[in-house]
């Protein structure tokens, strides 16, 4: 019975090879990123970016330390927007989800069309700008950086579509029979059973948070507000802007002195990683019963 | 029954929220109508005592940042303000990183903005799109100290269609290029700097260099050396293969890549490549190291002990290569424009007035707080306490008067201004191409530009063979109507 499910040595080889050389994609940037961060100055200068530096120096992590005030301040706001943007985020969307699922629910069509329409037409840059700073008035504000990506129409489709094909009606039924409220239905039983989704979304939004940088390019002057992952893009933009703007002539280039140095940028690129990679298993527990549960239905 | 009841209950509840959202609405309509009769009040009353009340004029700088201490920053420099011109200062620093999505976005939803800190690469089409002021009028009336202090060729440089729309910035604005080189090194190699004035001079020392050291002394990036291109003026189109040399007097708009002292100085470049001068990987590497032995640069000869050598971390010696020029291009490195929608253009004109003539409101600006960024000393030098401000000095005003530092033994401005005062004007000063009837053509050539510039010009191939095959694509895609259509303009401008 067993040899039927038996995976043949050769594929179980090649699989095997396959995801080796994947992982290693996958760490190989990040291990070199970090080597870079302990280089010293004078290694990269002299030799480039080396997998083994010439010279180890830890003098980056110290010019961070040095520097912990700005750095711990955007470190925090960070966490502050992934944490409160994914609770809010997960909120919202599951719930429009969920309306959006019973059949029952008059406005259904309607709604489905508001959510489905700017998920293939967006307003852009421009239009999203004069909303957020001239009507909500969010500029320079941390909500600038937490509600525009709380809610994304694609999320919300596939929240809709796994309460629609997992919980069946009947259970809602009978919480309804019992004399549950709506709310309590969806907080009782629809949200105990839906784990899965709702680590999927948690997992999307809080990339998402975690990674943008673009929301804080936008809308944030204050550097209190600035995040750690808008930090690190200033610092490279701006040595960027500097090297490519030459008609701006010499005196802009005296501010490239004041630039951190190559191994401080990539320190930087470390810190960001380390959460988020601590966080990646934590939902993934979730995922694997996720697609199980999926399996065994299909 | 008990349905009927809630049924009746839900109904009522929703005609509660439906009336009382009615009410909200009549209230916040009424609401609205006292604000705009208020507003209105208001605005008569500021329209009485205009002289007298005090305007906040907010200005938008790129730079690294806001600085942390800005709250007392801008309490010390309000209340100087206030009492020369009746004005508070609101900045609002955009990092360089953010500046161009940032300025965008500002300037097509017309955020409310006083003063606006522009350049030469989106200068024309902001004033195309009726983002900024015509203060030709303005500056000449209410700010006459201002236009004044600023030389003619410089308001020349900053017209648009014959119009003035931005207050350039006084500071090292013409162009003059120089070769650095590392001082220990070209002593140790016994070369006489000074003697080598021209690219093809280079060949010998930087051959013995690289033999001798077994390294490429001339590194270059993917921008590779444009300074070979800087004798021709570019009319701000973005297409470096489009120019007129500053000094042609018929102003004959020419293909620059096929002009005989381009070809030459392009050849030295390959030759340099093939001989390991210049490093092999130049055509793809994004970074430059900050120690090179030798390079190119814009700037004065004093800025080899100014910038250059703290830069490169060690003394460095730089000698004067070509002509210094100014240009359309080298005044709009930094522009200060008035929004079209500002309420107080004048008083904004009078604050751009007071940063170039006033040295206490210059080193503010540029130096940070006093007693907390710099201090004053006896001789009205300036000590810097720290490196923490984050404005950028060359956004603001002029250089002229900012108070000199402690350490400076030689005011570095002095010869940046002599330069200023030398340099010849390109012939074009003044044209701006108005490129709206060509844009398909110049979008595309500047596409085919970009994808040989980082081989052309870091002289990684040949460009006998690459520059006619670049400029057959170009042609394909319309360069001589380019080249017609700046040649009408240009003599339509200039008749």
């Amino acid at each position: 019975m067993n040899r039927l499910n038996e995976i043949k040595w050769t594929t179980n080889v090649l699989f095997n090879i396959v995801f080796l050389i994947t992982s290693l994609i996958c760490i190989i940037p990040v291990f070199f990123v970090f080597m870079i961060s302990v280089s010293s100055e004078q290694s990269l200068a002299e030799f480039g970016y080396r997998f083994i530096p010439k010279y180890f120096s830890g003098s980056a992590y110290v010019f961070l330390w040095n520097e912990k005030n700005m750095i711990l301040q955007a470190l925090f706001i960070s966490v502050l927007v992934t944490v409160l943007g994914t609770v809010i985020g997960v909120f919202a969307t599951t719930t429009m989800g969920y309306a959006l699922s019973r059949r029952n629910f008059i406005l259904k069509g309607f709604y489905t069309w508001v959510v489905f329409i700017p998920m293939i037409f967006n307003g852009g840059m421009v239009a999203s700008y004069v909303v957020n700073v001239n009507i909500l008035g969010l500029k320079d504000s941390i909500w600038a950086l937490i509600l525009p990506l709380a809610i994304s129409p694609f999320n919300i489709i596939i929240t809709k579509t796994f309460f629609k094909s997992t919980i069946p009606d009947s259970i809602i039924e009978s919480a309804k029979i019992d004399g549950a409220s709506q709310f309590s239905i969806f907080m009782r039983i629809v949200v105990p059973i839906s784990k899965p989704v709702i680590a999927t979304i948690a997992l999307f939004l809080t990339f998402a948070y975690w990674n943008d940088w673009f929301q804080s390019s936008l809308y944030i002057t204050n550097s209190d507000l600035i995040s750690l992952q808008a930090l690190l893009n200033n610092m490279l933009k701006n040595i960027q802007y500097i090297a490519n703007n030459p008609t701006a002539g010499l005196s802009l280039q005296q501010y490239k002195n004041q630039m951190p140095t190559e191994s401080v940028r990539m320190a930087i690129a470390i810190l960001i990683v380390v959460p988020i990679a601590c966080a990646y298993p934590f939902f993934q527990k979730y995922f694997i019963t996720g697609l199980t549960i999926g399996a065994v239905k299909g | 029954m008990k349905k009927k009841i809630k049924f009746i209950g839900a109904l009522a509840i929703v005609l509660a929220i439906m009336l009382s959202l009615a009410a909200c609405k009549s209230g916040d309509a009424e609401a609205e109508q006292n604000n705009v009769s208020s507003n209105e009040v208001k605005e008569e009353k500021e329209e009485n005592q205009e002289s007298n009340d005090i305007v906040t004029i907010k200005w938008v700088q790129v730079g690294s940042g806001m600085p942390a201490n800005y709250d007392a920053w801008k309490a010390n420099i309000d209340q100087y303000l206030e009492e020369k011109i009746g004005v508070h200062l609101d900045m609002e620093i955009v990092s360089w990183g953010n500046w161009d999505n940032r300025r965008s976005v500002m300037i097509n939803t017309n955020e409310d903005y006083d003063i606006m800190f522009t350049n030469s690469g989106t200068y024309t089409s902001d004033v195309n799109l009726g983002a900024f002021l015509n203060i030709s009028d303005l500056v000449q009336n209410k700010t006459p100290e201002l236009y004044k202090f600023i030389p003619e060729d410089y308001w020349e440089a900053s017209k648009v269609n014959g119009e003035i729309y931005a207050v350039p910035t006084y500071k090292d604005s013409s162009m003059t290029n120089y070769f650095i080189y590392d001082k220990e090194l070209v002593e140790s190699y016994d070369i006489d700097y000074t003697l080598l004035k021209e690219l093809s001079d280079l060949t010998e020392p930087l051959t013995r260099i690289a033999q001798g050291e077994n390294t490429s002394p001339f590194v270059l990036n993917t921008i590779g050396l444009d300074a070979v291109l800087s004798r021709y003026d570019q009319m701000s189109a973005g297409l470096p293969a489009l120019g007129v040399r500053y000094d042609d007097e018929s102003r004959t708009v020419v293909p620059v890549f096929e002009q005989e002292d381009i070809i030459r100085q392009l050849d030295i470049l390959h030759e340099w490549y093939n001989a390991g001068i210049i490093n092999s990987d130049a055509a793809t590497l994004a970074e430059l190291p900050t120690y090179r032995m030798a390079f190119v640069a814009q700037g004065w000869s004093k800025a080899a002990e100014t910038t250059w050598g703290p830069q490169m971390g060690v003394d460095a010696v730089a000698e004067q290569w070509g002509e210094t020029i100014v240009s359309n291009d080298t005044v709009r490195g930094s522009l200060s424009c008035i929004s079209s929608s500002s309420e107080n253009p004048e008083k904004a004109l009078q604050l751009l007035e007071l940063v170039n003539t006033d040295s206490y409101v210059r080193d503010a600006l540029y130096y940070g707080l006093e007693g907390e960024n710099f201090i004053y000393t006896d001789d009205n030098k300036v000590e810097k306490l720290n490196s923490d401000w984050t404005m950028a000095g060359y956004t603001q005003g002029t250089f002229f008067n900012v108070s000199q530092l402690v350490e400076d033994e030689f005011n570095q401005w002095d010869e940046v201004k002599e330069l200023n005062a030398n340099a010849k004007p390109s012939v074009l000063l003044g044209f701006t191409f108005d490129y709206s009837q060509v844009e398909d053509q110049l979008a595309n050539c500047v596409e085919i530009f970009n994808r040989y510039k980082s081989e052309i010009l870091t002289g990684t191939v040949d460009s006998q063979t690459q520059v006619p095959l670049m400029m057959e694509e170009m042609r394909a895609a319309g360069f001589d109507d380019l080249v017609q259509e700046a040649q009408s303009q240009v003599n339509h401008h200039f008749k």
